[in-house]
């Protein structure tokens, strides 16, 4: 990673956490972690159902506390009760399902919400929850509806605006594309590309579809049974198709094309993860 | 065993109507696994809320084994026929136990005892989850969930099951896990699936895919009929495979590419032939 330029913005030291402690059921999640997050980094994080994923990135606004070990935002620790406020500002969490937990009357009112908690005062409060519709393209319309009449993207775009309108300086989601079509997939990870480009926001996120990942993060930490296994660049992380296949993942299907293709036509580069630029490798090489 | 002959439906909502359906015929026969590719809102989950009579077309008809959906009298008989697994795990299961949801269907028809053992046995057996058959349902994860509900719709002894974005709220893991199943009552069962997804994974491996776009059926064939129709696919706000996008993108710079196809190990072979 590129640490120089960059400030530490989380940092887990040997996190352990456990459901059900002390229970028979007892499940360990998560096994001595050690993670940095820089600012401005796009990270993805990826694994198996049961890896872990998602009790980890609920440790990164203090939602979970760690058994054993740190987690520090801004070198404040999690655990640290008066920080709980300052916490859930600066690190903006997108649950899996978030479209399902609208609940006001109209959308404007439920993008709203969060700001009269943190006492903004009201003649602030409009033109933020205007400025956060339009970034995440919901229309006058869509902020007089109820949630509910809603189509499942808007709804996801509504919950997300709930969250961007405290501006955080951490963006965490887990799995935002899940119950999205592949339209609203592309339109919500569009917002989320110019966040990150133009606020400068950090972006951590749990993914399932590899293509996804390929094409927008930058950083890719894998977790297996708790533990991070893997952590670096795409061609890093993407490289090692032997263990991501054993860890239960993938590449994405045009980066197996062109490893395929690399077996007969060693002048080809396969470190390719996205279409359009297995299209420039393959146009270099056509014979005209 | 299902025809849909021209229907059209719409949401009567004040104070607009919302146009869902707009003349969809199609015919679905014995045994066949099909799927309906749409984006959210286009009109696919009206359709599979027609095809068991939960709402009924406003112009057109719909048999199901020949019955007509819209004859009263006919809606138990068409349920019984065509099971219907939702999006969300927890809005479906209606019993406390495992045991006891699966059974619910088969009790509501009168069998003695004896035989509700005996079906329901058989529905946890051939859905695999008969070790779980005595726990709780809420300490189960999301994709056990939907597998009991596909066991109750089968204790029903179904003609077909149709899968409205059943998936959807499911890890990779869970999907797999419930379309194997769906996939095992219809090549040993001998049962039609209608699964409803916007999934490109999903539909390819069904024998059928339908793609709906505002209302209308806009592609129907084979998977790699469907899916090389990359144009109208865009369209319809869906996705293709990175396989068949590739070749398109390749094909529109004017490199002749001889067959469009959606298998990995086609397009490799095809573009090595380039090189």
């Amino acid at each position: 990673m590129n640490v120089e330029n960059s400030n530490k913005v989380i940092s887990l030291k040997n996190v352990s956490y456990t459901y059900a402690r002390n229970t028979p059921f007892a499940k360990k999640a998560l096994d001595y972690i050690n993670l940095d997050f820089y600012s401005n980094e796009y990270t993805a994080i990826i694994g198996a159902t049961g890896s872990g994923k998602s009790t980890l990135i609920q440790h990164m606004n203090g939602l979970l506390k760690p058994d054993t070990g740190e987690v520090l935002v801004n070198g404040i620790d999690t655990k640290d009760k008066k920080s709980q406020r300052d916490l859930r500002r600066k690190v903006g969490l997108v649950f899996q399902y978030a479209q399902y937990q609208l609940f006001e009357e109209t959308v404007y009112k439920d993008i709203e919400f969060g700001l009269i908690k943190r006492n903004v005062p009201e003649d602030q409060r409009k033109q933020r929850v205007l400025d956060t519709a339009k970034m995440v393209g919901l229309t006058q319309e869509n902020l007089n509806a109820s949630p509910y009449d809603l189509s499942g993207g808007q709804k996801k775009r509504a919950a997300i605006a709930g969250i961007l309108v405290l501006k955080p300086e951490i963006l965490v989601l887990d799995e935002p594309a899940a119950g999205l079509d592949p339209e609203g997939t592309r339109e919500l990870f569009t917002i989320i590309q110019n966040l990150h480009n133009d606020k400068e926001c950090t972006v951590i996120l749990v993914a399932h579809s590899m293509e996804l990942v390929a094409q927008y993060a930058k950083r890719i930490i894998v977790l297996h049974e708790g533990k991070v296994v893997m952590d670096g660049t795409r061609d890093e992380v993407f490289g090692n198709v032997e263990q991501l296949t054993s860890l239960g993942l993938d590449v994405p299907e045009v980066t197996k094309i062109m490893m395929k293709l690399k077996i007969s036509h060693p002048e080809l580069n396969d470190r390719i993860y996205t279409v359009s630029d297995a299209k420039e490798e393959i146009l270099k090489h056509i014979k005209k | 065993m299902i025809e849909v002959k021209d229907i059209h439906y719409a949401y009567k909502t004040q104070p607009e109507t919302t146009k869902a359906v707009s003349g969809i015929s199609l015919s679905i026969s014995k045994g066949r696994y099909i799927a309906i590719l749409g984006r959210n809102g286009s009109g696919k989950s009206t359709l599979a809320r027609m095809l068991n009579a939960l709402i009924l077309p406003d112009m057109g008809d719909i048999l199901v084994l020949g019955m007509n959906t819209k004859e009263k009298g006919n809606e138990l008989p068409i349920r019984k026929k065509i099971g219907m697994i939702f999006q969300d795990p927890d809005n479906q299961i209606v019993g406390t136990r495992v045991l006891e949801d699966v059974a619910f269907g088969p009790e509501n028809l009168g069998y003695e005892r004896k035989k509700i053992i005996q079906v329901v046995d058989n529905a946890l057996n051939q859905i695999g989850i008969y070790d779980l058959r005595e726990r709780a349902v809420h300490t189960l994860s999301g994709g056990q969930k939907q597998r009991v509900a596909i066991a109750g719709v089968l204790a029903m002894k179904p003609a077909c099951i149709i899968l409205d974005e059943s998936t959807s709220m499911l890890d990779p893991k869970g999907q797999s896990e419930l379309l194997a199943v769906t996939e095992k009552l219809n090549k040993e069962e001998g049962i039609s699936i209608i699964n409803i997804t916007h999934n490109m994974d999903e539909a390819k491996f069904a024998d059928e895919v339908y793609v709906m776009h505002k209302g209308t059926i806009t592609l129907s064939g084979t998977p790699n009929d469907v899916f090389t129709n990359v144009d109208k696919m865009i369209e319809a706000g869906l996705d293709v495979p990175q396989a068949t996008k590739l070749l398109y993108e390749l094909e529109k710079e004017g490199i002749n590419i001889k067959n469009l196809t959606i298998d990995e190990n086609e397009a490799a072979e095809s573009i090595g032939r380039l090189l």
